[in-house]
């Protein structure tokens, strides 16, 4: 049975077939980002196993097609298990086992950076200092404790928690959240008692006064979702209130219990930093007696507590900030308001991995062509020594008959495997 | 004749290793996608210059989920604010007397100046006033950083304790789609009192950082430095062409702008134009609202077709409501006449209302305006 599914993984079919379902899936979710835009496709055709379809009005979800993981993953496994089985060193192969391994190296690093890379955005207003990034896509509700007076301990519930109903429960808070209602994107606003048809949602804090419609995703890159929920905290069987946070609100809600102060939140998610950085200058240049600009800049004062690091930095187009890990964009602006820069922030460990491969699958080209040229033009060299041609061999001060014979030999070496590849 | 078919040597993979590298793949492969909670201590947040969000560190719901602050005059009590009071105050005179003062915010709908004051007129026994005498009732007033309206209106006859006349200092304010209210209610003398430091606390307000920028849904993102061109202060405001018997108006704190047209006999109609975020609660709400205006019975929404009619503008189709009645405040026969204008992610409300003589001789050239309007970003 092993034996089997061994030989499934080392076929060369299933090569073809995964290039050819990778194609057809390229194909399918670039169409599918009209309608879903781009994050959405994105996550259901590539980011996925598996593709599943819904009949209309029911809730079933029936797999279709492989996904994007899926179908990577197959590749990428057949491609390791085929070496394994099959390849046999030796010095005429060092070619394509250097290409194999960038090929390998390139699935690999792009998987990683799938599962590990961050983007984010950080904005500021000119006097304002940052030590966290937040998310354009990717929402989390905060319970922070504001009750000790160094720090604050937050507990991040990620937005894929709150989409499913029920409760949640962690041993890093001593009560427990019911998820009342979630809405991936909604209008928050003041409610007008004489049109309000409905109690309001929550029982304290700002909801009160609010309510939230709910609105289909966004799909176009150019906007982005309002995240809303509705959520009871729970004591054992007391409830202490329901709330309806919200990206809408500004400021967190607090409540306190067992002493503690907790705060909720309703936020991007956030990504901290040991450093921290303060705009002191957002420059936006326009060329003289147009608006058509001219530079974007960023000048930045850099504080990392740990390292006492104080220094000022500047970020403008094509000139990033790298540092501790993370690559500072200078990315947007706000038209609003000219004191405003945003930069986009990237964590990406693996970001190496694409220059390295491609290094590594064009030097095994470059081994494996030249392998065979030199191979060829010495078996050309030793046929004509062997048919006993005195004047291309043993005649002296014809020097030019050697090039003349390996660029034929190369020539013909070309014009060979071109030959063989058609048969 | 036997063929033999040379086969690729194999080298035996070991069990062991496909397993685990099948396990590896599942494992990886089950893995992807699973968000976990995250516990994580940070530093306090320091407020800055700019407006970090501040921490709070009590119950006090107002001070954690206020969109605005404010400086406490000096003798004001605050009070803790219930129902739709967002603030609540009492102001002290020196007589011991106390005036009444409270912060209202409404959103969802526009809020109509003049219909108002009406109410508040009305609640001290005074009688409504037509739009073009608005204008003499209005006095500019600071509003934070805002510019706002405040009507300083006094019954004639005593109200209070049937002592003393009653005095309301009202002033509205309209941010992105809530209307504010500050209003101060109680007796002439401790209101006139109070009124200087009424002002100054109108001018302390302050709303909470740039929430047009955050709050409104599907907000837009930031523009990418990559654009050609950057786009100037004029490229949200659409162009129309005003016709020549138009006067135009001081604009309300809500309106874009205001015109007022005079009819041959000498009847007035005022052209109101507003812009708001999202639908501003639908065409069924408007409607009824501008029923009710006019004393009129709202409809339902499968009558809705047929109490309004579309219209041809410019990108598409806009909706159009023609209502004779009472205007409820000044119990004079009206007739409204309004166009809803679905735009980009705005609804443009065009109101024309008036005496029934100078709306008849003023739809035409309404009309004509608002099927011209002219909207940026096509």
């Amino acid at each position: 049975m092993v034996e089997r599914i061994i030989s499934f993984f080392t076929s060369l079919r299933l090569t073809v077939v995964c290039l050819c379902l990778a194609v057809l899936l390229v194909f399918i979710g670039t169409l599918a980002q009209v309608d879903e835009g781009l994050y959405q496709a994105q996550n259901r055709f590539f980011r996925s196993l598996l593709i599943y379809w819904s009949p209309a009005g029911s809730s079933w979800k029936i797999p279709v097609f492989p996904g994007g993981y899926l179908i990577g993953g197959v590749l990428l496994l057949n491609l390791i298990a085929a070496h394994l089985r099959r390849f046999k060193f030796s010095r005429k192969k060092i070619g394509i086992l250097v290409v194999h391994s960038g090929l390998i190296l390139l699935l690999l690093g792009q998987f990683m950076t799938d599962l590990f890379s961050t983007e984010s955005g950080m904005r500021l207003t000119e006097g304002e200092s940052k030590n966290y990034s937040e998310s354009s896509l990717h929402n989390e509700l905060a319970v922070i404790n504001t009750s000790h007076p160094d720090h604050d301990r937050v507990v991040a519930i990620p937005e894929s928690l709150l989409a499913r109903p029920g409760e949640i429960q962690t041993a890093a808070l001593p009560f427990v959240l019911r998820v009342k209602r979630y809405f991936p994107n909604s209008q928050v606003g003041l409610r007008a008692p004489m049109l309000a048809t409905e109690p309001p949602p929550a029982t304290v804090g700002a909801g009160t006064r609010l309510e939230v419609k709910p609105l289909p995703k966004v799909t176009d890159m150019d906007h982005r979702d309002l995240p809303s929920a509705v959520v009871e905290v729970l004591a054992g069987p007391k409830s202490l209130g329901t709330w309806l946070v919200s990206d809408w609100l500004d400021d967190p809600q607090s409540f306190t219990y067992d002493r503690q102060t907790y705060q909720l939140a309703l936020r991007p998610v956030r990504y901290y930093q040991p450093f921290s950085l303060q705009l002191l200058k957002f420059s936006h240049d326009v060329y003289k007696g147009t608006e058509i600009p001219k530079d974007f800049s960023s000048r930045l004062r850099l504080r990392r507590p740990d390292t006492g690091e104080d220094r000022e930095v500047l970020i403008y187009m094509n000139n990033p900030l790298r540092y501790a890990g993370e690559t500072f964009y200078q990315a947007s602006f706000d038209p609003k308001d000219p004191r405003v820069t945003i930069l986009q922030v990237v964590h990406n460990p693996s970001w190496l991995t694409p220059y390295v491969s491609c290094g590594l699958v064009g030097a095994g080209l470059l081994i494996q062509f030249l392998t065979h040229l030199i191979g060829f033009a010495k078996q050309q060299t030793g046929r004509l020594k062997a048919a006993g041609r005195p004047g291309d061999a043993r005649v002296p001060g014809r020097p030019a008959a050697k090039p003349v014979a390996l660029a034929a030999a190369g020539a013909s070496a070309v014009s060979s495997s071109i030959k063989r590849s058609r048969t | 004749m036997a063929v033999t078919i040379s086969t690729t040597p194999r080298r035996p993979i070991t069990r062991r290793a496909a397993v685990a590298a099948v396990a590896a793949l599942a494992a990886i492969a089950t893995g992807c996608g699973q968000q976990q909670i995250r516990v994580y201590d940070v530093p306090k947040e320091a407020p800055s210059a700019a407006g970090a969000r501040p921490t709070a560190a009590t119950t006090d719901e107002r001070a954690t989920t206020a969109p605005l602050h404010w400086t406490l005059p000096a003798g004001w009590e605050e009070k803790p604010a219930g129902g739709m009071r967002v603030g609540s105050f009492t102001a002290t005179g020196k007589s011991g007397r106390t005036a009444d003062v409270s912060i209202i915010p409404l959103g969802g709908m526009p809020e109509d100046e003049l219909a108002n004051v009406n109410r508040w007129r009305g609640q001290i026994g005074l009688e409504p006033i037509h739009p073009d005498q608005l204008g003499a009732q209005t006095e500019p007033i600071k509003i934070g950083p805002l510019d706002g309206h405040l009507f300083d209106l006094t019954s004639r006859e005593p109200k209070i304790d049937d002592k003393y006349r009653a005095r309301i200092l009202g002033a509205m304010l309209t941010r992105g789609d809530t209307t504010w209210f500050f209003k101060m209610t109680g007796d002439d003398a401790t209101v006139a009192e109070a009124k200087p430091a009424f002002v100054q606390f109108l001018k302390s307000v302050q709303f909470s950082q740039a929430p047009e920028v955050k709050v409104a849904a599907n907000a837009d993102r930031p523009m990418s430095t990559n654009t050609r061109e950057v786009p100037g202060a004029t490229g949200d405001q659409p162009a129309w062409n005003v016709p020549a018997d138009w006067q135009e108006q001081p604009p309300a704190a809500m309106l874009v702008a205001s015109y007022l047209v005079t009819a041959s006999n000498g009847g007035a109609a005022r052209i109101t134009i507003s812009s708001f975020p999202g639908d501003v609660g639908g065409v069924l709400a408007n409607v009824n609202r501008w029923r009710n205006q006019l004393g009129l019975p709202p409809v339902a929404a499968a009558d809705l077709p047929a109490a309004t009619r579309s219209v041809q503008v410019e990108g598409g189709q806009a909706t159009l409501v023609d209502l004779t009645g009472t205007e409820a405040k000044s119990g004079r026969p009206a007739r409204l006449v309004a166009v809803m204008v679905p735009r980009d992610a705005n609804t443009w409300f065009y109101k024309l209302l008036g005496d029934e003589s100078a709306v008849a001789q003023a739809v035409p050239g309404f009309l004509k305006f608002v099927q011209t309007v002219r909207y940026p970003h096509g």
